[in-house]
């Protein structure tokens, strides 16, 4: 055959067989328990958000895999809320006025805040998961969030994850990005996994009275001009919250007395059992019950 | 714009619908390369456009000026030499050169400090720099020797320069090879557009799958730095040396492949550089466009090996020397360049001695030098000395201690088999000829559907920093 018709056959037939191949991958491919496109969507569109929110939650990795805004307005028409927790999340200036700026200046200006040990360490105070978002090119944020939706049957596999799903492991995360919330579930769950890490990072670095000072403060500037705080402690495992009261003298405790003392209003999860699928982070069925738990000590007051 | 992109491939979709149209007017062609590739580049940031239409633009009339007053012809070579040189010195070597100063003015007891006064836009560093600025040298360099046709007219010329899919990390074109064939009415069959295709893809896997699926392994060892055993830094190096080759050879392959289906030839960038039984073949065989450019305009320039020993080692150094820095404004990759000279060196001490070395001593020739350009590498990745130094520490004291089971069943590793399956396996590959016409597009579909369900995170190409 000549080569220049048969590489006319052969172009003519190669969109054929890559559509093929697409599907047969596609179908033969076990379905990943968390898919990593929607998630660089999930993150663009918290770092995209617009100032439209009666409510929004602050705080780390907890607070986004531990509250649904969905669930804490349930029936409550014309409210709006949003979970701007990012990994890691320190609670300095620069990230609770970012978080301020989504609240609408007409609404109810409310910021619910979770205070943990780790929000006041050196290495969350970079909050380096936040500006490394943060610093991405408009265009490349833009096609995140508007293109990777349409492409969800693309999603990238790692050798791991083919391996993982041979031994019936995963990390299951379901992204919402127009909550910022990520409901999270993990098989087989293991409540002490993430002790050990915590450990480590307590016995590495010290809280920075400096950073707690500048939070304080930051409250009152707040309350100065019209926004209400709510603070909290995120639950976790009875361990997990024995090794932050241990190794940092009970300071989450401390904090929460000094700032009720100066009337900020501190909410507690009293009698309500959540469960942690690693020892801090909650599971989506938990998730949604101390959602559902902070609507009713929010809004049903 | 990254060829791994999605901006990039609506680019090229729009660039390729109108080529077959364009490439039949003469003026509109050029026009439609410029513009397109100006497009490309100024996707990343716009201002620096200027600095490429401006070093472009002396190049080119520094050429005409060479043709037209050859008594001052000299003088339009150094004038387009030090334009080049110097705006390399300002985007890519000022802050570094400002911060050797300091530290050599507070090592002899003055205080100095330089840094503020650099202008802030020559702290970053225009992508691309150091290969158009080469690209364009290469023009009035070669128009001196009498090597060259000179470009028609400024568009030709900053077509030539800017034609995208050299534009941001080579391979280094030269203007006789490149103008030449711009020049002709290209006619692309579809012979041509398949084998443009096929190389596209293969380079897509490069650079997608086996590129940036070892850059996790490797950037996570090197971000956690916990390790401190030799297996896991000889892996995580070993690791290294080939993300870099596919990642530059992935780029270098899909440039061939866009350059082929617009019906330009570009020149093998590399050509299986691991496979290669001494340091001198190594370098023929990497980032070939780049040194060939430094044999041609500084090795043989500064006499090559006609001076005598002493001399060729001199050239050699200086030629090495050069291009770490090149690669950056970094004492850690003049180490590496270092490194580089003295393997070489010893290895020409070593072809004097009047021996025949055993099939057992050849044979090992090419593990060794797999493990010293490796062991090179960790200067190359490293951001300090300091780091690099303790990495070779921990890689040359062969000290145990690493979880060697979690190692070997990491992501990391599969991928680096993969990546040596495919560097030392494709060659004992025998494909027979007597093939269905369907099987070779049933396996390049494969591969990219491959490459598309396992790519790794999105990464920059490493030499876009250069």
């Amino acid at each position: 055959m000549d080569r220049n018709r048969k590489a006319t056959r052969q172009l003519l037939i190669l969109p054929l067989l890559t559509a093929v191949c697409l599907l047969l991958f596609a179908v033969l491919l076990p379905v990943l328990p968390s898919s990593p496109m929607q998630k660089e969507r999930f993150w663009a569109a918290k770092v995209g958000a617009e100032p439209a929110y009666d409510f929004v939650f602050c705080g780390d990795s907890r607070v986004y895999r531990g509250i649904d805004p969905q669930v804490f307005l349930k029936g409550k028409r014309g409210l709006s809320a949003f979970n701007f927790g990012f990994s890691s999340a320190g609670l300095d200036t620069a990230y609770l006025n970012r978080a301020a700026m989504l609240l609408k200046p007409e609404g109810r200006k409310t910021l619910l805040i979770a205070v943990s040990p780790n929000a006041f360490l050196p290495s969350s105070l970079s909050n380096a998961h936040l500006w490394q978002w943060h610093k991405k090119a408009a265009a490349d944020l833009w096609v995140k969030r508007h293109l990777y939706p349409l492409m969800q049957n693309f999603d990238p596999y790692a050798v791991s994850d083919l391996y993982k799903a041979l031994k019936h492991e995963a990390y299951f995360e379901q992204f919402h990005p127009e909550s910022g919330f990520v409901a999270s579930d993990k098989t087989p769950a293991d409540s002490n996994s993430a002790l050990q890490a915590y450990k480590n990072q307590f016995a590495r670095e010290a809280i920075d009275a400096e950073a707690v000072a500048l939070f304080v403060q930051q409250l009152e500037q707040f309350r100065a001009s019209g926004i209400d705080v709510y603070l909290f402690r995120m639950p976790a495992s009875r361990a997990m919250q024995g090794i932050e009261d241990d190794m940092t003298r009970g300071f989450t405790g401390k904090l929460l007395a000094s700032i009720s003392e100066r009337n900020f209003k501190v909410l507690e999860f009293n009698g309500l059992s959540a469960y942690s699928y690693d020892g801090s982070h909650l599971d989506s069925r938990s998730a949604r019950l101390v959602s559902a738990f902070l609507s009713g000590l929010v809004l049903e007051k | 714009m990254l060829f791994n992109s999605l901006p990039f491939l609506a680019f090229a979709v729009l660039f390729f619908a109108l080529w077959p149209w364009m490439r039949r007017q003469n003026n509109l062609k050029w026009l439609w390369i410029c513009s397109m590739s100006f497009l490309f580049y100024g996707w990343w940031d716009w201002r620096f456009l200027f600095l490429l239409l401006g070093t472009g633009s002396i190049d080119y009339f520094c050429g005409k000026a060479i043709l037209s007053a050859p008594r001052y012809r000299r003088f339009w070579l150094w004038f387009s030499v030090i334009s080049n040189i110097g705006s390399l010195v300002v985007f890519k070597y000022s802050a570094w050169l400002v911060n050797l100063f300091n530290q050599a003015c507070n090592e002899w007891g003055f205080v100095s400090c330089h840094a503020p006064a650099i202008p802030e836009f020559s702290l970053i560093l225009p992508i691309g720099i150091s290969f158009y600025t080469f690209n364009s040298l290469s023009y009035t360099i070669d128009l001196y020797r009498g090597k060259a046709e000179p470009a028609r007219n400024w568009l030709h010329f900053m077509a030539f320069i800017s034609f995208f899919p050299h534009l941001v990390a080579g391979p280094v074109i030269r203007a006789r090879d490149v103008l030449q064939q711009l020049n002709r009415r290209v006619q692309t069959g579809n012979l041509q557009i398949y084998n443009g295709i096929k190389t596209c893809i293969w380079g897509y896997f490069q650079k997608m799958v086996l590129a940036d699926n070892l850059a996790v392994f490797v950037n996570a060892q090197f971000n956690d730095h916990t390790a401190t055993d030799a297996l896991s830094w000889w892996i995580c190096m070993l690791a290294f040396a080939f993300q870099i080759y596919f990642d530059f050879n992935g780029y270098s392959t899909i440039a061939r492949g866009i350059a082929k289906l617009c019906g330009i030839h570009f020149r093998l960038n590399f050509n299986h550089p691991y496979r290669s039984g001494s340091f001198s073949e190594f370098w023929q065989r990497w980032h070939i466009s780049l040194s060939t450019f430094f044999r041609d305009y500084v090795y043989i320039a500064l006499g090559g090996n006609r001076k005598g020993r002493l001399r060729t080692e001199l050239n050699r150094w200086a030629t090495m020397l050069l291009s770490g820095l090149w690669h950056g404004a970094n004492l850690t990759f003049l180490i590496w360049g270092a490194l580089h000279a003295s393997f070489l060196s010893v290895e020409n001490m070593l072809k004097r001695i009047p021996l025949k070395p055993s099939r057992f001593i050849k044979a090992l020739r090419y593990p060794l030098v797999l493990a010293a350009v490796t062991l090179a590498w960790v200067f190359f990745r490293s951001e300090t000395t300091a780091e690099a130094m303790d990495i070779c520490a921990y890689m040359l004291q062969f000290k145990g201690g690493g979880n060697v089971r979690e190692l070997l069943m990491s992501n990391g590793f599969v991928w680096l088999m993969l990546a040596m399956l495919i560097e030392y396996g494709l060659p004992f590959i025998r494909v027979p000829r007597q093939l269905p016409f369907w099987a070779g597009p049933l396996f390049w579909a494969l591969l990219l559907a491959a490459t598309i369900y396992f790519r790794g995170p999105e990464q920059d190409f490493i030499y876009f920093q250069f």
